[in-house]
């Protein structure tokens, strides 16, 4: 086998016992890597009930057949298992170095059950497992964890994913932190690590499975670098980061604003070039990445060097809260990063507050202060205790849907799909973006697919996937589901979402690295074959079409900016999309011909008795 | 004719600055604007911006009027009209 080391670290942390996990070729040929490998291992070993904290419930971390690889933007991994916030399917993945000393270790994963009866951590090294003792780090944030971690191992090229205490307090929106402030934070997986009394996972070494044509992949990697340095997002990214597009947003209408009411804010306030004016910004780049999208604020008070903030999470917690004042977005950042908390469920959540304060519903003695749109210090001052699990916080904590049901609200009124909150890129200013939300195999995903790529000009000829009128619902529904396999494909592999190469030269890529003979078509496939294992996960766990929807208060027509007027036809396009996909509408389920096309036999046999 | 020309974002630095104006003769169209940014602001974009011997550029190079896009080279301008310039590149 080429390209895996061909098995995974299994765990069981109830019985302190370590083995190897061997992962067939067949088995790797059909599920790739990353989130797809972690979907059809806990498809086979989550059991039927219990909740998702149930100890035997199973966690993944997953690596590909492209991490640890010459490949450039490939040190990623994901994480995945049944999500504590939805109840359904949840994967999140992070880049950095943690991936490529995950491989470097010897494993291409692994794979938690059970429950440790007190705090541990993992050490893997060159072959090597360990659990050992993690009672002295539990209380600790992420930055100190990763240190104390590094420093009690004397490996300085240790790399480590750990939670702090939002996982450890099991918060539903808890994520995974690694290499300082890297994130694995959609879905809650960091209290399901914390349910398991798992700490961290720390990996070191230089382990490389060998490559089917290495000379092949290292000419490959030149030719991707040259391309991706050639592209036009490469040197946007470079220059500022995500927040790039910051003023294209909201010209858009595509950045949210005041809780999904409203689209134009003071955006000049809150671009790139703003953050840049007031700190001192470094460029942070994952191992072997040319772009380095990441930032790095040096200073940013006395001593203090703080990580991002990205996009997504500059308007979370500035515009959908209308909040402007920079400083206030950079703290709450740090505070869900020290604290290992996903902030775009935070941030939409705090913002539900607000809005929650105008309709009068809560008030100044239920949260201890007022609510005042745009006031930055509040929206610090609820993040705050969302970690402390303090009064208000430990509703908020619970994420927007259960604050709708908290509050007696119309679940209209949750800015979520499947639990799971909405990103900041706004249906309404790009309707294929409703059916990639509706559908998308962990709820709101705006990474698969991030549709709105497409109707910018982003096409992917091999698979016809072209661009159309941004503000109309007419021919997406084909268009979203190839193109949320396509991404979905790179969480597989797995590779950053930012590289912007074409299913042509991804084949290449991972033929030259396993030997196999995969066609763009066939890569298609098994993009289609990771969204329908997934969704096999959570029809087992009762999802049914009724759960694929937007709620009223994301698709009602804006009265303001470009976007302003119009609504996306959600009905219209997942009609498309299930007859696509060959999706039962009355089930939601994946027919059974579909399933076997796909050669998922097993899921057949189970879901069609 | 003077079109008024604003520069959104990493743009700006690109182009030296937010704004400008620029001279066309009546008629002017969209890509006769585009033809002069090319000319004047050319020495500071990075290549990747430009398309070699072509009056356009990437693709990215969004150019909007009020509320709509200019996406036809032919579109014609009028005195007095403000161009606002973006990069359709999103991610994150």
């Amino acid at each position: 086998m080429k390209g895996y080391h061909g098995r995974l670290l299994e765990v069981d942390l109830s019985a302190r016992k370590i083995t190897d996990l061997p992962l067939s070729e067949e088995f790797l040929k059909k599920y790739i890597g990353g989130a797809t490998l972690a979907a059809a291992l806990v498809y086979e070993r989550m059991g039927k009930n219990g909740s998702p904290l149930a100890p035997e419930k199973p966690l993944v971390f997953a690596t590909g057949p492209f991490t640890g690889s010459p490949l450039p933007m490939v040190s990623r991994y994901a994480v995945g298992g049944v999500s504590p916030l939805t109840g359904f399917w949840g994967e999140a993945t992070s880049g950095g170095r943690f991936p490529f000393r995950l491989k470097g270790s010897g494993w291409d994963g692994l794979l938690v059950k059970g429950k440790a009866e007190r705090p541990a951590f993992l050490y893997l090294k060159e072959g090597e497992a360990e659990l050992r003792d993690a009672s002295h780090l539990w209380g600790k944030d992420s930055y100190q964890t990763q240190k104390a971690i590094k420093d009690e191992l004397k490996d300085d090229s240790a790399s480590v994913a750990c939670i702090a205490s939002a996982g450890e307090k099991l918060i539903k929106f808890a994520g995974i932190m690694n290499d300082s402030g890297r994130a694995a934070g959609r879905c809650g997986l960091g209290a399901l690590m914390g349910s398991k009394n798992l700490k961290a996972v720390a990996a070191s070494g230089n382990l490389r499975p060998e490559l089917a044509n290495a000379e092949k992949v290292r000419e490959l990697a030149r030719q991707a670098v040259a391309t991706i340095n050639g592209n036009l997002v490469s040197v946007a990214f470079r220059e500022y980061g995500t927040m790039m597009y910051m003023d294209m947003a909201m010209t858009l209408g595509d950045a949210p604003a005041k809780y999904f009411t409203k689209s134009i804010f003071p955006v000049s306030k809150i671009t790139g070039q703003a953050l840049r004016q007031a700190y001192t910004v470094h460029n942070y780049a994952c191992l072997g990445c040319p772009i380095g999208c990441g930032r790095e604020l040096v200073e940013f008070k006395p001593g203090l060097n703080v990580d991002g903030p990205e996009y997504e999470t500059t308007v979370a917690f500035g515009p959908l809260c209308m909040n402007t004042d920079l400083d206030s977005i950079v703290r709450a950042n740090h505070l869900c990063n020290v604290h290992g908390i996903d902030t775009i469920s935070a941030g939409v959540s705090v913002a539900y507050a607000f809005y929650l304060y105008e309709k009068k519903v809560l008030k100044k003695d239920k949260v201890g202060f007022a609510l005042k749109w745009g006031d930055g210090k509040a929206v610090v001052k609820l993040v705050e205790k969302i970690i402390a699990q303090k009064g208000i916080g430990k509703i908020l904590s619970q994420g927007t849907l259960a604050m709708a049901k908290e509050f007696k609200r119309s679940p209209d009124e949750a800015a979520q799909v499947k639990g799971l909150e909405m990103p900041m890129h706004d249906s309404r200013a790009f309707h294929g973006m409703a059916v990639s939300y509706a559908t998308g195999p962990r709820g709101a995903c705006h990474l698969k697919g991030d549709y709105y790529n497409v109707d910018l000009g982003n096409m992917v000829l091999e698979y016809m996937i072209l661009p159309g009128e941004r503000l109309s619902s007419e021919g997406k529904s084909e268009g979203a589901a190839k193109y949320q396999s396509l991404k979905d494909l790179f969480d597989s592999l797995t590779l950053c979402k930012f590289a912007p190469l074409p299913p042509t030269q991804l084949c290449e890529m991972l033929n030259a690295i396993t030997g196999w003979q995969f066609s763009p078509k066939e890569l298609l496939a098994a993009g289609d074959r990771s969204i329908n294992i997934k969704r096999a996960v959570s029809n087992k766990l009762g999802l049914t079409r009724e759960q694929d929807r937007m709620p009223r208060i994301l698709t009602t027509a804006l009265d303001e900016g470009t976007a302003a007027g119009v609504e996306p036809d959600l009905e219209k396009m997942l009609r498309g999309y299930y007859q696509f996909r060959g999706w039962d509408w009355n089930t939601g389920r994946p027919t059974r011909e579909r399933l076997l096309e796909l050669g998922l036999n097993q899921v057949a046999a189970e879901m069609y008795p | 004719m003077k079109i008024r020309v604003q520069f959104h974002g990493v743009l700006s630095d690109w182009m030296g600055g937010a704004k400008a104006e620029v001279s066309l003769p009546e008629g002017g169209t969209f890509g006769e604007l585009l033809m002069e940014i090319k000319k004047r602001f050319s020495p500071t974009m990075p290549s990747q911006l430009r398309i070699k011997d072509q009056a356009t550029f990437n693709r990215a190079l969004w150019g909007m009027r009020g509320k709509d896009r200019l996406s036809e080279l032919n579109a014609e301008l009028k005195e007095g009209d403000e161009v606002q310039f973006f990069l359709s590149l999103a991610g994150g």
